[in-house]
């Protein structure tokens, strides 16, 4: 049994500890918004808040956040959450859409850490694959985000 | 006119209150496209077959519902076709509703196949969907007219309103009752493109607040409570099947069964993390087909390498190519190969199904709902009318979604079981079972004449058919019998080659191989002839003005030709297909010592005739340009002994976006027939960049990817 905080709520999970957050979201939880891309941490589409670190769900077990508090896209409704998400629109960032919950959340992470991230530094910080080629547009948004424009 | 609107309009009532005026069509032509009805009473095909298109449907509540029959896989059919209809309707595209319905009869266009592909979305409907807004304007306005009794003539259109002249307005919805006693006029007008409002001007995508708010439902995300999910593995070898499949069990209790599929097993748990880590648990066995275990990808490029010199079968002939030859001529011939390549779209493929005896349901990101039907036909022995198809949105297609493998296994599972089962293919499975990009190779011959003009050239390829057509698939020769240039002698020969590696469809197709040889030989006839590349390229479209006019606006758009300081270095390619048109020059700098291959730059001029959408025109050309990059510099699926030797991006390099160039991009609205977007940009970056990499360092790479070639 894990008992942690998921977007402002306590939850308590019956799933096996080292069954991985991924899952546990999406078939216990039915939150959808987290996707599995690689299943080995690298491609990030499964990209979640832990304690507003971006961290990748696939290899983070259940277990391992017990106590500990959990945001996904559902619940990204705080001041910089919707200066991303608007940010996001007003650039037309998304092809597909599927990597781009992971991508907002990685961005989250970035500028909640260094809110005035230099532009140059972004593409670097930002690691989430995304096979449609958004990058460029992923980062003017938060290069938008980080100048206070949104 | 491409299809009829129907020519009354009608009226639905909802349980809800909701009152629609319905806009839809009726094509005969779209029984040719069907499969053959069989026994099926004429009365029973024109029930199944014939019931008026919902294609628009405004609702009193001033809801507008648009069904987009196309597939939405990030190239923005889902903003770009409900545009079209908002355009000749004036209504408010931002409040328009999308329904995905699949392209299923009757939801299908005639002309072309019913699948998305060949970056035909846009050009295929661009007349219907505009004649379906106009439809419905018109009667708006009638209906308007009568009300305020005057005349149609003097009544404007303006953002889901009719407006009288002395300022009195009617909303849409409000016009829907008195609208749908009424014909639509035989021929309704569309607009001049110069009275257009929204085509041509950037608008937002109707689907991002979906997407950003974690809304957007993709192949997996399907809410079916008590649903199962189930996981498969595939033999390590490629063709491989398993045996003695009754003999496995497993003690895990989220377990409830094991499926045994024509070439794989699947394990159906509670949990897909459950059912992938017990069936790569499972002691299965696997046969080891000796063709298979014969195949290696390194001695097939070898034996295509070789199979390239021969003639092969002549596709075009130009001119007088016999009276080439190396006395008369400088003669200059190479030969190029481009390996392997995985589709790696975010989203594995997956679908869900749920099979009884009398009826089927899918959800499934698919570019073809059309041929998953036929499938699933196939597989249940159900009849067409008791299968439903749902299309969600798709994580990535890149071609990869066109194919039907996954939704037969999906079946097949769900045809053991009671409850919906949601298949997922593992990252691994997807990968090394991929539909890859074919190897092909391919071999030039050019004839330089005295004056360092390019008097012909003999360029054949080799490789499979990824539509399965043998020698006779059009797409193995897309971009090499078809290129822009005007060359007074060609002959252009193609060797079919199949081998037991499943050929795909990958963005662009024939251009990922084709255009890579083309545009690289072209590269080294100027260097023989010392004339400057863009220079070169001009000189042959002497005749094709629309691709020397894109040719140059890229040249400019990249400063072509000017000097460097710091080791930096220039290469370009072109790209002339799916009626448009697209130049590229690219900045390259190349680190021998820390072996890095930095892309600075990438400026394109792209001509799509006119440009619907231009921010989606800009997003497919960033886009595809990534795309094809990382294929250039990393991307190779290689082969041993019938095993798949990459899985994962832990083996499988793709670009990372801290490598993202900066991108210029200059559109060229020429005003020719709209054309396609979604591939054009792949095809031109590998030749482009390896250009660039001979100018730098006089080294000519004719194999891909670039890093392979160049640092190891």
């Amino acid at each position: 049994m894990t008992k942690f905080q998921l977007n402002g709520k306590q939850v308590v999970v019956e799933a096996d500890p080292t069954k991985p957050l991924l899952w546990v979201l999406r078939e216990d939880l039915q939150l959808t918004s987290t996707k599995y891309g690689c299943g080995i941490g690298q491609c990030g589409a499964c990209t979640v808040l832990v304690n507003d670190r971006a961290v990748r769900s696939c290899v983070t077990l259940v277990g391992q956040i017990d106590g500990r508090n959990v945001r996904t896209l559902e619940n990204l409704d705080d001041r910089l959450g919707a200066s991303l998400k608007n940010s996001w629109v007003k650039h037309s960032v998304p092809q597909c859409g599927f990597c781009q919950s992971g991508q907002i959340l990685g961005a989250y992470s970035l500028l909640k850490n260094e809110p005035q991230v230099a532009a140059e530094e972004i593409p670097t910080k930002l690691t989430n694959i995304c096979r449609c080629g958004t990058y460029k547009r992923i980062h003017e948004a938060v290069e938008s985000v980080a100048k206070g424009e949104e | 006119m491409i299809f009829q609107t129907d020519r009354r309009s009608f009226l639905k009532w909802s349980g809800t209150g909701i009152v629609s005026l319905v806009i839809g069509c009726r094509s005969k032509d779209d029984i040719a496209m069907m499969p053959d009805p069989g026994d099926l009473p004429p009365e029973e095909v024109e029930r199944i077959f014939q019931p008026l298109t919902t294609w628009l449907r405004i609702a009193n509540d001033e809801t507008i519902e648009v069904a987009v029959q196309k597939a939405e896989m990030g190239q923005g059919v889902h903003t770009t076709l409900p545009l079209m209809i908002a355009e000749e309707l004036d209504a408010d595209l931002s409040r328009m509703e999308v329904k995905l319905v699949g392209e299923l009869p009757p939801y299908s266009i005639p002309g072309g196949l019913p699948m998305t592909y060949g970056s035909t979305s846009v050009s295929s409907t661009y007349e219907a969907f505009r004649q379906v807004g106009a439809a419905a304007r018109s009667v708006l306005m009638s209906a308007a007219a009568a009300k305020w009794n005057i005349s149609t003539e003097q009544i404007k259109t303006e953002n889901g309103k009719c407006i009288h002249p002395n300022g009195e307005v009617l909303t849409y919805g409000a016009l829907v009752l008195d609208a749908q006693s009424l014909d639509i006029p035989e021929d309704v007008q569309l607009k001049d493109p110069s009275e257009f409002k929204l085509i041509g001007q950037s608008q937002p995508r109707l689907q991002d607040s979906l997407i950003v708010s974690g809304q957007c439902s993709y192949g997996a995300d399907v809410p079916l409570p008590g649903r199962k999910f189930a996981a498969l593995r595939h033999g390590p070898i490629i063709g491989s099947v398993p045996e003695n499949v009754s003999s496995l069990s497993s003690s895990n209790p989220a377990v409830s069964s094991i499926v045994e599929l024509p070439n794989a097993v699947a394990v159906v748990a509670d949990s897909f993390w459950t059912a992938k880590k017990v069936v790569e648990e499972l002691p299965i066995e696997f046969s080891e087909p000796p063709e298979s275990v014969a195949y290696s990808s390194d001695t097939d490029e070898a034996e295509l390498m070789q199979a390239v010199e021969s003639d092969g079968k002549e596709v075009l002939r130009v001119g007088d190519p016999d009276t080439l030859n190396g006395t008369d001529f400088t003669e200059l011939s190479a030969s190029y190969f481009v390996p392997h390549l995985a589709h790696f779209p975010m989203e594995p493929v997956t679908a869900t199904a749920h099979v009884t005896a009398d009826k089927a349901e899918v959800w499934l990101p698919t570019q073809s709902a059309y041929f998953v039907r036929m499938k699933v036909e196939s597989v249940t022995g159900l009849k067409a009318e008791q299968i439903t198809i749902h299309p969600t949105f798709i994580g990535g297609g890149f071609g990869r979604k066109a194919d039907t493998d996954y939704v037969e296994a999906a079946v097949r599972i769900a045809m053991e079981i009671d409850e919906p089962v949601t298949l997922i293919w593992s990252r691994e499975e997807d990968t090394a079972r991929d539909r890859f990009r074919p190897a092909f190779a391919g071999h030039l011959a050019g004839f330089l004449d005295s004056n360092n003009n390019l008097a012909g050239w003999i360029a054949t390829n080799a490789g499979p058919s990824v539509l399965g057509f043998g020698e006779s698939d059009p797409l193995s020769i897309q971009g090499f019998n078809d290129i822009p240039y005007s060359i007074d002698n060609v002959q252009v020969n193609h060797i079919n080659r199949e081998t037991i590696v499943d050929a795909g469809f990958w963005r662009s197709i024939g251009h990922t191989q084709n255009t890579f040889f083309v545009e690289s030989f072209l590269d080294e006839l100027a260097s023989a002839a010392d004339i400057d590349p863009v220079q070169f390229r001009l000189k042959l479209l002497e005749n094709n003005q629309r691709v020397r006019t894109v040719l140059e606006k890229a040249a400019n758009l990249g400063r072509w030709g000017r000097p460097f300081t710091d080791g930096a270095s220039q290469g370009v390619a072109v790209c002339a297909d799916y009626g448009s048109v697209l130049a590229l020059v690219c900045e390259v700098t190349i680190d021998e010592e820390r072996k890095l291959i930095k892309v600075h730059r990438l400026s394109a001029a792209v001509d799509c005739g006119f440009a619907i959408q231009p921010d989606g025109v800009m997003a497919q050309v960033q886009g595809g340009l990534l795309f094809g990059l990382s294929a250039a510099l990393y991307e190779e699926i290689t082969i041993k002994n019938g095993v798949v030797e990459q899985s994962n991006l832990n083996n499988y390099r793709i670009l990372s976006p801290a490598e993202t160039p900066d991108i210029e991009i200059e559109i060229v609205n020429s005003g020719a027939k709209v054309g396609g977007m979604g591939e054009i940009a792949v095809g031109p970056v590998a030749p482009a960049v390896a250009n660039a990499v001979f100018k730098a360092t006089a080294n000519r790479v004719r194999r891909l990817p670039l890093y392979k070639s160049l640092f190891t």
